[in-house]
């Protein structure tokens, strides 16, 4: 890999942070309208500290609903895999649920539970939840015919075939729907935030907008950023690990175009 | 005509019922009858839709026929049965494991530990040229190479025989030549029994020593040519008077030879 890929975005990101302070100061706008770099950079050299258990609390929530997703979407997708008969009787409440904003429901979900944390890694877990279930179950039926046909012939198991076969299949269908569900179960967390609560990053946004603190409404946003970054390339550094064929393949063959 | 029957089809009828209402039963097989010798290279020719394929599922087992018998190894076929070694048209490799891993999966799934089945991989790698590509994942491999493990994954287990269903139909005519060569080097070698299905007269008259005609859907038995060319075949031998004969002869049985006068479009 080239110098580059590293080089090129650094310089996209330094041209623009200048751009953005050139114009804001050239043309004197407010500050509460939209604050210069500079300003927001004093922001987190002075009162940074005072988002870090947002930050935490946000992070947390965003993971514990993320893993709850993954870990129950990849078990209920076995389930709708191998018996017909949860199939049918889940999919249609699962269409409703996935039709259904479940951003929605948030207010409800704060009535029931409170503004505690549970009402974030649910809504969290709702909307991320879709997505890896429906990748799993692409997943796990995708295998070709005839690798079946000759695992079959070989007298192989529904267990050997689940392990040896689906599971291995599945798995970078599983890391695209993990992919999905990180980035939705931020979003869930936010949302749930500005509804009601008493820490988090989507709860300092909310605060910062009613007190015309627009320097820390834009602090609260570039930790969300890196937040959201940070929990994506995770989850891809973990597939790397998980599916190194795939990274091998990917590198072979988008190596030199750009991707990845 | 010597030696036991390995593959051994009789009056053989295979009717798919339709699992959409009102939708007619399509008869696949009718009547169909002929074996495969022990040591013996068998092809199966025929167009598409003349139940090629349907044969590869009944010798190995994945479907019961609706009629007749199918023998492989002297017992009679009732359900999955690893005693054919099978190659598909596409390589059907595992994308996340090795090359010399997936050769062997057969023996983990069979769960067979008698004997050192490392080194028996090793052999076959040697055997079908990819020595040094062992740790290679399948998509390092062209095509061609691909297929190679897949030949090697069906020998690994020793079945007594293999059943290949067109292996070489998706490679282009170059690699598909030069496939053939070795495909009939490694026959040579090992001598195991093949059925080879394919819908190309040609290589099926180059590669067999035997020619089953299948007609096209209700798909018979319509003749089974003998093919006397004395071994190694080179490809220069597709150019000799008797294998284009033979050739045509198919092509006749099979009514491919019409005047371009009426030929249907």
């Amino acid at each position: 890999m080239s110098n580059r890929k590293f080089i090129l975005p650094i310089i996209f990101f330094v041209v623009s942070v200048l751009l953005w302070e050139g114009v804001v100061r050239f043309f004197g706008v407010p500050e509460f309208i939209f604050p210069a770099p500079s300003k927001v950079i004093k922001f987190y050299y002075e009162l940074g500290y005072t988002l870090m258990w947002d930050t935490v609390a946000t992070v947390s929530e965003t993971l514990l609903g993320f893993a709850l997703a993954a870990v129950l979407g990849v078990l209920l997708a076995i389930a709708l895999v191998y018996s017909s008969f949860l199939y049918d009787l889940m999919y249609p409440p699962l269409v409703v649920l996935q039709v259904t904003p479940k951003i929605a429901i948030a207010p409800l979900l704060l009535l029931w539970f409170g503004y505690g944390y549970l009402p974030k890694i649910m809504i969290g877990f709702f909307i991320s939840f879709f997505p890896v279930v429906v990748t799993t179950v692409h997943g796990l039926t995708s295998v070709e015919p005839e690798m079946l046909d000759l695992l079959h012939s070989l007298r192989a198991s529904k267990w050997k075939i689940f392990w040896k076969a689906r599971i291995p299949h599945a798995l970078p269908y599983m890391f695209s729907g993990f992919q999905i569900a990180v980035t939705l179960s931020l979003i869930g967390a936010i949302v749930a935030e500005f509804v009601g609560a008493e820490l988090g990053l989507g709860f300092k946004i909310v605060y910062s907008q009613y007190s015309a603190n627009t320097p820390m409404l834009f602090s609260a946003l570039g930790l969300l950023a890196v937040a959201g970054l940070i929990l994506f390339y995770l989850v891809q550094l973990i597939e790397r690990l998980v599916t190194p064929w795939r990274t091998l393949k990917k590198e072979k063959e988008f190596g030199a175009t750009g991707f990845l | 005509m010597a030696g036991r029957a390995v593959i051994e089809l009789d009056k053989v009828k295979m009717l798919y019922e339709s699992k959409v209402a009102r939708r007619e039963a399509v008869l696949a097989l009718e009547d169909a009858s002929f074996d495969v010798r022990e040591g013996e290279f068998v092809a199966l020719v025929g167009p598409s839709g003349c139940g090629k394929s349907t044969i590869l599922k009944l010798v190995s087992g994945l479907m019961p026929p609706t009629g007749g018998t199918v023998r492989v190894n002297g017992h009679e076929v009732r359900g999955p049965q690893p005693d054919l070694g099978i190659v598909f048209q596409m390589p059907v490799l595992m994308e996340w494991r090795r090359v010399i891993d997936n050769i062997l999966l057969p023996i983990e799934v069979l769960e067979y530990n008698d004997i050192d089945y490392k080194n028996r991989a090793q052999d076959l790698v040697d055997l079908v040229g990819l020595r040094g590509f062992e740790d290679r994942y399948p998509f390092e491999l062209s095509g061609g190479m691909q297929q190679r493990v897949s030949i090697c994954r069906s020998l690994i287990h020793d079945p007594p025989g293999l059943i290949m269903d067109e292996p070489f139909s998706a490679l282009d005519e170059m690699t598909r030549d030069h496939m053939n060569v070795e495909l009939q080097r490694i026959w040579l070698e090992r001598r195991k029994t093949v059925l080879y299905i394919t819908h190309s007269i040609s290589e099926s008259v180059f590669l067999a020593d035997r020619v089953a005609v299948m007609s096209p859907r209700p798909g018979r038995i319509l003749k089974v040519v003998d093919i006397p060319f004395p071994r190694p075949r080179s490809l220069r031998v597709r150019a000799t008077q008797e294998f284009v004969e033979k050739v045509e002869n198919i092509r006749e049985m099979l009514g491919l030879n019409e005047d371009p006068g009426e030929a249907e479009v």
